[in-house]
């Protein structure tokens, strides 16, 4: 049956068929490429995003650790970052990218870039999501006599966690969007193909076929990303 | 020495483009080991935030807090470090009146939580944890989220978390508030019931002033931010001083408002006064036993019976007629009786 269906591809949509499957330029390739630059990207911002938002909270004027200083340091810089559009971030950090990675080009020097334009924007929804959290249930574990890390594993992250895992879903599929950003300027996965082989080479079939893929992509996310967060909550009866 | 003491305690909350909020002024309170020591005030008096002053979720801009013979604040100063006030706050159970659950933590995790930092092994903690439910008479509820019950369970839920580490003080910050007359019953039961069983002294923050008359034993009243008036549950019911008191205690004490509507003149050799005493402590009917005993004819203008802290108070209004060794043979007697007697004139001011 595969075999019928790579035939009739062959025959219908030469374009697509002639990017092959495991080459440089093969379908197989760019999708390993984009999960790949999705994969990294959301653990290591992820890391980065939570313990922002986190520092955001619990310095920010009201918090347990209120800290003027700490508190505005990380909100300019958590700004600043935001405020760079990524398609120049991807371009004006490669220095940066050279030194951590040792290359300016293909999927892993994407990582960096990646990884500094997800962040700021995780940071930001991590700190809405723990500021949701009703601050008498702080106060409680406080008198409680708890320590600041029990409140910030058992009572923030762990109140807060569907909600968390709401924004983490945004953020994954706004890092797919990126990844076809960065894969327009040659970092390969989805965007490359899409952009590179199909939209510069004018075989709009292949355009389109990236497209759906991306799509079904960011659909699956979403999907995993809702049944946790519902899985997980407990607020309601 | 008092197990809390609050000494000239003021908080101020600084604001930048309005004037600052004295949301607590120079309020002195000493309470007791023991004591069901009833706040009350109007919402925005400075309750909630006074009671905080006690746990230091709240830290003070002035004054002094001693609380089970630890200094948490001196001059306005948290002289205690941060390790040693955690350990302390395990002593002092906190109750709120959102309940304030972790909700993603089924009951029993809620109340083990309060236990992280105990030396009990995992066996011992189990069991403490099954105590403390049993406690509050939900041993069925242990593996429920807090969102499966009733506002009550949660409630009763919190106060386990609270007692988890034996604590000596339980504050309580309008813990009955959010609940139903019949379930504000149970809780306050509850609390009555842990004062007397395991001693626990608590604070108990509240503008509902049937709740204090239920179980307190002393009093504070609360307005702007201080104390206007506190003292034994009885004396601040009965003989309420300040204003805002009279209107808290409000029909209960209909005494003078009694006195005003009678618009009655006393005769040259006729006195007028409120008893008060316990029924419990005075069975016979007293203006029988004045007239058998010392001779003089007592007429009654008002009387009420009032339950506080379990205790059936009575509070007559009479007046009396004799001469001037028969008033004082009155008045001995009434004191031999038990019965706290205040002359008062025609308008109901005390003499």
């Amino acid at each position: 049956m595969i075999n019928g269906l790579v035939h009739w591809i062959a025959q219908n949509f030469p374009n697509i068929y002639n990017l092959g499957w495991s080459g440089d330029t093969g379908w197989g390739t760019s999708i390993l490429q984009i999960i790949y630059m999705t994969f990294w990207p959301s653990i290591f911002g992820g890391v980065l995003g939570l313990f922002f938002g986190v520092i955001l909270v619990l310095t920010e004027p009201g918090g347990i650790l209120e800290n003027k200083f700490w508190f505005n340091f990380c909100d300019k810089l958590i700004s600043i970052l935001r405020a760079i559009p990524f398609i120049i971030l991807l371009a004006c950090i490669s220095p940066l990218t050279r030194l951590i990675v040792g290359t300016e080009i293909g999927d892993t020097a994407a990582l960096v870039p990646l990884t500094l334009g997800i962040f700021p924007f995780y940071a930001r929804q991590v700190q809405v999501a723990l500021e949701s959290l009703d601050p008498g249930k702080v106060e409680a574990a406080q008198s409680l006599g708890t320590s600041n890390w029990d409140i910030i594993f058992d009572v923030y992250l762990k109140e807060t966690r569907s909600e968390i895992i709401r924004v983490s879903t945004v953020s994954i599929i706004s890092l797919i969007g990126l990844t076809a950003m960065a894969g327009a300027v040659g970092a390969g996965g989805l965007g490359t193909t899409a952009i590179q082989y199909g939209y510069r080479d004018f075989a709009n079939d292949v355009t389109f076929l990236a497209t759906v893929l991306v799509v079904i992509m960011i659909f699956i996310v979403q999907v995993v990303g809702d049944f946790l967060a519902k899985k997980l909550n407990h607020q309601h009866r | 020495m008092s197990i809390i003491q609050l000494d000239h305690v003021s908080v101020t909350f600084k604001r930048k483009k309005a004037a600052d909020v004295q949301a607590v002024q120079d309020v002195t309170l000493h309470i007791e080991k023991g004591d069901i020591y009833g706040i009350v005030g109007f919402s925005g008096a400075g309750k909630s935030t006074l009671v905080r002053t006690i746990n230091l979720l709240q830290k003070p801009t002035a004054g002094n807090v001693v609380v089970g013979g630890v200094d948490f604040v001196e001059d306005g100063k948290q002289v205690i470090s941060g390790k040693d006030l955690q350990a302390r706050r395990r002593k002092i159970g906190m109750i709120f009146q959102q309940f304030n659950l972790l909700n993603e933590t089924t009951v029993i995790e809620n109340i083990a939580f309060a236990l992280k930092h105990s030396d009990l092994s995992d066996d011992e903690l189990e069991e403490k944890c099954h105590e403390l439910l049993k406690l509050v008479d939900l041993e069925d509820k242990a593996n429920a989220y807090p969102a499966q019950l009733s506002g009550g369970q949660q409630q009763r839920v919190a106060i386990a978390r609270a007692l988890a580490n034996d604590p000596e003080i339980l504050l309580s910050d309008e813990a009955t508030s959010a609940l139903d007359p019949q379930t504000t019953i149970q809780i306050l039961d509850l609390l009555k019931k842990l004062n007397r069983e395991l001693g626990l002294t608590i604070v108990l923050i509240t503008h509902e002033m049937d709740a204090v008359k239920k179980i307190a034993n002393k009093v504070a009243v609360m307005e702007n931010g201080r104390v206007v008036e506190n003292g034994n549950l009885r004396d601040v019911f009965l003989q309420p001083k300040a204003e805002l008191t009279q209107k808290f205690v409000g029909g209960s004490l209909a005494v003078v408002d009694t006195l005003k509507s009678l618009n009655i003149s006393l005769a040259e050799n006729e006195a007028l006064y409120q008893l008060v005493y316990s029924l419990n402590n005075v069975a016979k009917s007293i203006i029988i036993e004045l007239y058998r005993e010392v001779g003089v004819e007592a007429s009654m203008l008002y009387g009420n019976v009032e339950v506080l802290a379990d205790e059936p108070v009575g509070t007559l209004l009479i007046t009396v007629k004799g001469d001037a060794n028969k008033q004082k043979a009155t008045l001995k007697f009434l004191n031999d009786e038990g019965v706290t007697v205040t002359e008062l004139d025609e308008r109901g001011n005390r003499l």
